[in-house]
């Protein structure tokens, strides 16, 4: 591994060793006392996703060049972007650890941190698979090329060292001069593709060193941080929500929480090539075959979840009253940039509902105003748009169609006489909303003079559902409005895999619609549940078709011809009591859509109906 | 007020009748800002005040800066018939293929959607004041289906004409059930509209003409008048017209039918309508309309909404009648010949049906090729115009159009000004003016570019940032009482009271010029109300002055640099103010650099640049003494360098003869020694041309110097200038995920507990919220979660003391939280229930710490 140097036609080309790219790497980084040349590069042209030049080292001539080729000076959205594009990367970042046991690892690193001195024995299941120093590679490939890797789980564990991760275009960067150099002696060292290959892992490889200039390498590639990786925090002392005027003191300190200081802006910039290097390896997951089923009790139902929630107490329960406190202030705020004929889009971690709420009571009792419940299940446009014909403008007669009714509407509120209508929707981006129809019938609504719309979201992917001429249309301002309170009632139409679902609810339906049956059509519904619940230990029952039905109905005599029967069937079918699915043969079969204990539980209470 | 409810997703509420408050525009005034109420008032009605006269200006600008597309589409629509029907007459035999082509003007309006429906609103307004009062407006919102777009087409086609005469009744248009609405009843109608004018016109002809003969009867007129009763009165006819596209025939008789029969209103209003046009194109008929009015009128009277068939055709021979009359005075050889003109339509009587498609790109394909068919078979008795608005290329019709449906169409192509053109405008007009009394400051200005070019380039997003800011002047800023328009500013200052003259001394800008004053002026200005006045008033005028002078400079500046290789301070106007508004423009790097290239500049290129500057000198020159001069010496140095010419040749000889000396040298290192010797003796005795290049720029830089100071060094610049971009940042580019990200991974951010301080953001504490602690272990997953481990990791998290992994029993409280947890997470969108496996669930994010 001798240095030599050689001329090529206009600049020189140097070969260079391990330790030389240790010293390049060095000077990037600025660790050795030499000049960062970060500032150098000219920190201003290093946006996001434009092409970056790399350090002036002396031993790189060819990326001096690329310096040099700037043609013009674009203009650089410095304001929009802020000055440094890496802050707050790590809401988009890729860089996702695909490690089997990356969430133990970390629950026992807490543990360990805040548990009991003597640590407490590894459950056994997982002690088997999970070994205190896993060897387990990543990935076959790079294990059989380099012959080590740790995983990172000794360091994580030992909770000493806390580093960022080097960013990738700088990795790559890195790469690409090591192989220029390479590549320009038409020679290709074998060690440095090496390191190309396992570079992901060899970060992680600190403990074992046992080739010294891979250990070099990666030494170095840790020590390259980017400072700004982690959401740079500025001082929170100078930012106050209400700042502006030297003047005045709008902000109010607020004694109860002991909060004297106000929540600084979030920023963020994404990186979108990151997503190509952790997506690209094969879609191999994996995970351990654990199921629920361990547990004693493997789902809870969703009445025990309630009341178990509502005996837990809540944390932070102060600093939360006092965020909602600091949001309250903002009222007169949201209610100006609403009358001023903006819609406000209130976003940020917490159920928003209780403040809205508040906002409802305090602000708009003397208007006009309706309340959308967006995460609804079975709310629809049509809901939304008869409430305020029938309600608010108290209009009796039917619509052909949303448009119609939509253009009634504006009508009405385009007038200049018209009472404001204030609209408040929670959740926005709900389930029901989201479509495209719904969307661009509320923006509509929005952009009519007299309507009012304030509306939260809360899906991470929400603005994708708002398009620029939608976006106009809403003419929305962004208010953050975190309170990190529980979506309990958000959640409660979800159906979460935790969550047992009892279908008590299907149950008291089922009751209501089968009490306004004729006794026939009751006969023919429990002459099937009965058949169905017969048969609950076939896994292969695929119903009961349609001419046994028939000719089983008229044994009973509860129908004359299959007309009837179809035509109860049809009533059947319309309150969603059974579901007819063709089978292979081309037959009709009949089944009822409800779990077989909450079938028994009905037949039960029916018999003892006619008992008693 | 529950809003609650597991069968309801709406509520409303209407407000009790007993608090009913009236109140129309003081809405925003109750929750404008919180302090004293003269000072709020003041400040709100300034903020009134200064968006009104911003909409003015902009009002102006919208219609003015598409004046010339406007200008091609509008003589495009009127000669579009008539190019046509020169075709049509030209081979009569074809006559009905030949005008199969509808003329379609494509109208490339680019990618800023948001304004396009301010494009088409002034476009709509131009064309009906003076080409045609049908127009058609869809939206492709409105038109899903064929059904939804042909009745949106047809009703506003024939509504428009009643909108300009029943302003005062609440129906508008001709009330036609939505079921019989087609083709058959447009055409009808149509026809019934130009004939009525047409024989207006003749009539109007031939009254002006000798009156040769007074006998008038024959057919051709009866024709023309009957023409709607034949349509109305007889349906078979309406069917058996060529016009095969008409649904069923039975629903082809039956409307048109109706039509006229239903509502008075059909049978009234197109008479109205008609008798309105008389007055605007035969003046001197006014006489004879007005009878006509009179007639209709009373026609109107007579209808009821419940008319049989043949009352309403009694009623359409009425007015037959009466026009019969009117035309009694032409003579018949005269009415042969103008028959024959009728025939062949002018471009007066033949007004064009203008349909408008804003947004043809997002049209269904389907129900857009139906259009166009269906129009097109129509052609021939309908003077269809499309304009389509296209935002991408005008390819993109043809692409998606099939060869059939375009051959349909006769497309020319007009561009539309490009919305940086329109920004231009607004930023001279508005952000530059001298009108408006707020202005606004560097990193504002810079924000709402920056959004504007890397967001929307919507000029209507540029507009509502500026209204933000605007509002949050008035609103944030106590002192903006004083920033009112400048001929009022003398009573406002007048009018203050102590409290608000303490606000304005609390200015920090005012401090520090108090400061710089001699101590006894000092004294005066802070005690002496009178003094303080006077020296407000002076100093916000002096402001206004200085801004004036500001934005003249700014176009200097742009003026010379722009030409300069790379611009360094910008191509545009924009950016030179952007960097003027918040830098020392003479201390950048960027002037720097320009000026470097300044001073190597050739004579050619100096002197345009020299008089452009004068040319905007010029026009600011009575307002300021500092332009004034400015203008004056450069005007004299303008002079000089025109006659340079001489000079110049006499020096370029003695640089050649000292080249020639110094090849002499024999060394390389001589050579260059001597070489570099040559350049600094060259650079040390610089020609007249260089020295007076210098002198002009030397005289630029310090008139920049002097005058283009940002805008924080100017005393009282608080009042007039809003200048902080986080809280308008804040509202206009929301970041709803950065804000779940923060609060999920630093939960401390928002809460500014104690307990939960993390030093590193992906640590985990105990104390956390449940969401939070579940996220944090989530992370570090790959595409799947297994629930049972997730759920043990959260146990040893939240409880460390409990061992619980080999116990088949777990605490229901945990459990519970963990639910939550788990559910709040996949509300949030970061997991989803997946089938793939066993009691696992997919990760839908990629990021992590």
């Amino acid at each position: 591994n001798n240095m030599e140097t050689r001329a090529k036609s206009k600049f020189s080309v140097t070969f260079v060793d391990d330790n030389l790219v240790e010293k390049i790497t060095n000077g990037t980084n600025g660790h050795t006392g030499t000049p960062i040349p970060l500032s150098q590069r000219g920190s201003g042209r290093l946006t996001m996703g434009s092409r970056t030049s790399a350090g002036d080292t002396i031993e790189l001539p060819p990326l001096q060049e690329m310096d040099e080729e700037v043609v013009d000076i674009f203009y650089k959205p410095t304001e929009l972007l802020g000055e440094s594009p890496l802050k707050g990367s790590s809401v988009f970042g890729f860089c996702t650890p695909k490690k089997k046991w990356g969430m133990l690892e970390k629950a026992e690193s807490v543990k360990k941190k805040y548990g009991s001195p003597s640590t407490p024995k590894t459950p056994k299941s997982s002690l088997k698979q999970y070994p205190s120093t896993p060897t387990t590679p990543k990935r076959p490939s790079t294990d059989s090329k380099s012959g080590f890797t740790t995983p990172r789980s000794t360091r994580r564990l030992s909770g000493v060292v806390q580093e960022v991760r080097t960013p990738y275009s700088f990795r790559k960067k890195v790469k690409q001069r090591i192989n220029k150099i390479v590549f320009k002696e038409d020679s290709s060292s074998s060690d440095e593709e090496d390191d190309d290959d396992d570079d992901d892992d060899s970060s992680y490889s600190l403990s074992e060193p046992e080739d010294e200039s891979k250990e070099n390498i990666d030494f170095q590639e840790e020590c390259i941080k980017t400072p700004g990786k982690t959401p740079k925090r500025t001082p929170l002392k100078h930012s106050k929500i209400l700042s502006g005027t030297p003047g005045k003191k709008p902000t109010r300190v607020l004694e109860k929480g002991g909060r004297g200081r106000k929540i600084k802006d979030v920023e963020m910039v994404g990186k979108a090539d990151d997503y190509f290097t952790s997506n690209g390896d094969t879609g191999k997951v994996v995970t351990s075959d654990h199921t629920l089923s361990r547990l004693e009790t493997p789902r809870l139902s969703p009445e025990a979840l309630q009341s178990i929630l509502s005996s837990v107490a809540t944390s932070h329960q102060r600093e939360r009253e006092a965020l909602l406190e600091e949001h309250m202030h903002m009222f007169p705020r949201w209610m100006t940039f609403l009358c001023e004929g903006f819609s406000v889009f209130l976003y940020g971690l917490g159920s928003k509902k209780q403040l809205i709420s508040k906002f409802q009571q305090e602000y708009l009792a003397q208007f006009d105003h309706i309340v959308v419940n967006g995460f609804f299940p079975s709310l629809t446009l049509k809901n939304l748009l008869n409430n305020i014909t029938e309600d608010i403008i108290d209009h009796t007669g039917s619509f052909h169609s949303i448009q119609e009714q939509l253009e009634f509407i504006q009508g009405f509120y385009t007038k200049s006489s018209a009472e404001s209508l204030f609209i408040i929707i929670h959740n926005l981006d709900g389930p029901m909303l989201r479509g495209e129809k719904s969307q661009s019938a509320i923006a509509h609504l929005a952009s009519i003079p007299h309507v009012h719309i304030l509306a939260s979201i809360d899906h991470i992917n929400a603005p994708l559902i708002f398009d620029s001429s939608r976006m106009s249309h809403y003419n929305a301002l962004w208010c953050d409005a975190t309170t990190l309170a529980p979506y309990s009632e958000e959640t409660s139409f979800e159906n979460s895999l935790l969550v047992q679902q009892s279908g008590s609810l299907a149950l008291s339906s089922l009751i209501h619609v089968f009490r306004s049956l004729t006794p026939n059509a009751k006969g023919i519904f429990l002459l099937l549940a009965q058949h169905q619940l017969d048969q609950k230990d076939n896994s292969n029952y695929i119903g009961l078709s349609f001419n046994d039905m028939y000719q089983r109905c008229r044994e009973l005599f509860l129908v004359n011809s299959d007309l009837t029967l179809r035509a109860q069937l049809t009533e059947f079918r319309d309150h969603k009591l059974i579901r007819s699915k063709k089978g292979l043969d081309g037959i009709e079969n009949l089944v009822i859509p409800l779990d077989s204990n909450i079938l028994h539980d009905f037949i039960n209470q029916q018999e003892s109906d006619k008992l008693s | 007020m529950a809003t609650v409810s597991v069968s309801k997703g709406v509520f409303s509420f209407k407000r009790s009748k007993a608090n009913k408050r009236k109140e129309a525009a003081s809405t925003t005034l109750d929750y404008w800002t919180e302090c004293d109420e003269d000072t709020r008032d003041r400040s709100y009605k300034n903020y009134v005040k200064c968006w009104q006269m911003v909409t003015n200006i902009l009002h102006d600008l919208q219609s003015s800066v598409h004046a010339k597309v406007f200008e091609d589409l509008v003589h495009f629509i009127k000669n579009a018939r008539k190019n046509c029907s020169i075709k049509a007459s030209e081979n009569h035999i074809e006559s009905m293929q030949g005008q199969n082509d509808i003329p379609t003007a494509c109208l490339v309006t680019g990618v800023n959607m948001p304004d396009h429906e301010a494009i088409f609103e002034s476009l709509v307004r131009l064309l009906a004041d003076g080409v045609t009062p049908h127009i058609a407006q869809l939206h492709s919102r409105d038109c899903n289906t064929l059904r939804s777009a042909m009745h949106k087409m047809i009703t506003q086609l024939m509504g428009q004409n009643d909108l300009v005469d029943l302003d005062d009744e609440v129906m508008i248009g001709p009330s036609i059930k939505r079921r019989q609405i087609n083709m058959t009843v447009l055409t009808s109608w149509y026809k019934e509209c130009t004939d009525v004018l047409t024989q207006e016109k003749n009539s109007s002809k031939l009254r002006g003409s000798t009156q040769k003969a007074t006998i008038l009867c024959n057919d051709e007129t009866c024709k023309a008048v009957t023409s709607p009763r034949k349509a109305v009165a007889s349906p078979r006819k309406a069917v058996a017209s060529p016009h095969k596209a008409v649904a069923s025939p039975r629903k082809a008789v039956a409307s048109p039918r109706k039509t006229v029969a239903s509502p008075r209103k059909a049978v009234a209003s197109p008479h109205k309508a008609v008798t309105s046009q008389f007055k605007a194109v035969a003046s001197p008929l006014k006489a004879m309309a007005s009878p006509h009015k009179a007639m209709s009128s009373s026609l109107m009277a007579i209808a009821s909404p419940h008319k049989t068939v043949g009352s309403s055709c009694k009623e359409m021979g009425s007015p037959s009648i009466a026009m019969k009359s009117f035309s009694n005075n032409g003579s018949p050889q005269k009415k042969i010949k103008l028959s024959k003109e009728t025939s062949l339509p002018t471009e007066d009587d033949h007004q064009p049906l203008v349909v408008i498609l804003e947004d043809v790109e997002s049209f269904p394909m389907n129900v857009l090729h139906d259009l166009i068919l269906i129009c097109s078979e129509h052609h021939c008795d309908l003077p269809f115009v499309f304009v389509f608005g296209v935002a991408t290329t005008p390819a993109a019709v043809h692409r998606s159009l099939s060869q059939n449906v375009s051959a349909c169409i006769a497309m020319e192509t007009f561009q539309a000004e490009p919305s940086t053109h329109f920004l231009n405008h607004v930023i001279e007009k508005v952000v530059m003016s001298d009108e408006v009394p707020f202005h606004i400051g560097g990193r504002p200005f810079k924000l709402l570019l920056d959004i504007f070019l890397y967001n929307d380039l919507s000029v209507k997003n540029f507009i509502k940032g500026l209204k933000l800011c605007m509002m949050q002047h008035f609103m944030n800023n106590s002192s903006a009482f004083l920033c009112c328009p400048a001929p009022e500013r003398a009573s406002v200052v007048r009018a203050m009271t102590p409290a608000q003259l303490d606000i304005i001394r609390k200015l920090p800008s005012f401090r520090s010029y108090v400061e710089s004053c001699p101590p006894k002026e000092q004294a005066a200005l802070l005690l002496e109300e009178k003094v303080c006045k006077a020296t407000i008033r002076r100093l916000l005028n002096k402001l206004d002055c200085w801004y004036d002078c500001f934005c003249c400079l700014v176009k200097v500046v742009h003026a010379l640099t722009s030409s300069l290789p790379q611009a360094p301070l910008g191509r545009q106007v924009r950016e030179v103010l952007t960097t003027c508004l918040s830098h020392e423009l003479v201390e950048t790097e960027e002037f720097k650099e320009a000026d470097k290239m300044l001073r190597l500049m050739a004579r050619e290129e100096l002197l345009p640049i020299v008089t452009n500057i004068i040319g905007i000198l010029i026009e600011w020159v009575e307002k300021d003494e500092n332009l004034l001069h400015l203008h004056d010496e450069l005007s004299l140095m303008l002079g000089r360098l025109n006659s340079l010419d001489q000079l110049d040749q006499v020096n370029d000889n003695s640089i050649t003869e000292e080249m020639q000396i110094s090849i002499q040298s024999s060394d390389r290192f001589h050579l260059k020694e001597k070489l570099l010797e040559i350049a600094k003796k060259k650079y040390k005795k610089p020609n007249a041309y260089e020295s007076l290049r210098s002198e002009v720029l030397q005289l630029l830089i310090n008139a920049f110097e002097q005058l283009l100071k940002p805008v924080n060094k100017q005393p009282l610049h608080e009042v007039l200038f809003f200048d902080s971009s986080s809280m308008v940042k804040r509202h206009l580019v929301g970041m709803p995920r950065a804000a779940l990200t923060t609060a999920l991974s630093n939960p401390h951010h928002y809460l500014q507990c104690e307990c939960c301080q993390l030093e590193d953001l992906s640590s985990v504490v105990p104390t956390l919220p449940d969401v939070s602690v579940a996220y944090k272990l989530h992370l570090e997953c790959g595409r799947l979660i297994n629930l049972y481990d997730w759920l043990q990791a959260f146990i040893s998290v939240t409880e460390p003391e409990e061992d619980t992994s080999s116990k088949r029993t777990i605490d229901q409280k945990l459990q519970a939280r963990f639910a939550q947890a788990v559910s709040e997470l996949q509300f949030l969108g970061f997991v989803k229930p997946t089938r793939r496996k066993t009691d696992h669930v997919a990760r839908l994010t990629w990021g992590g710490c």
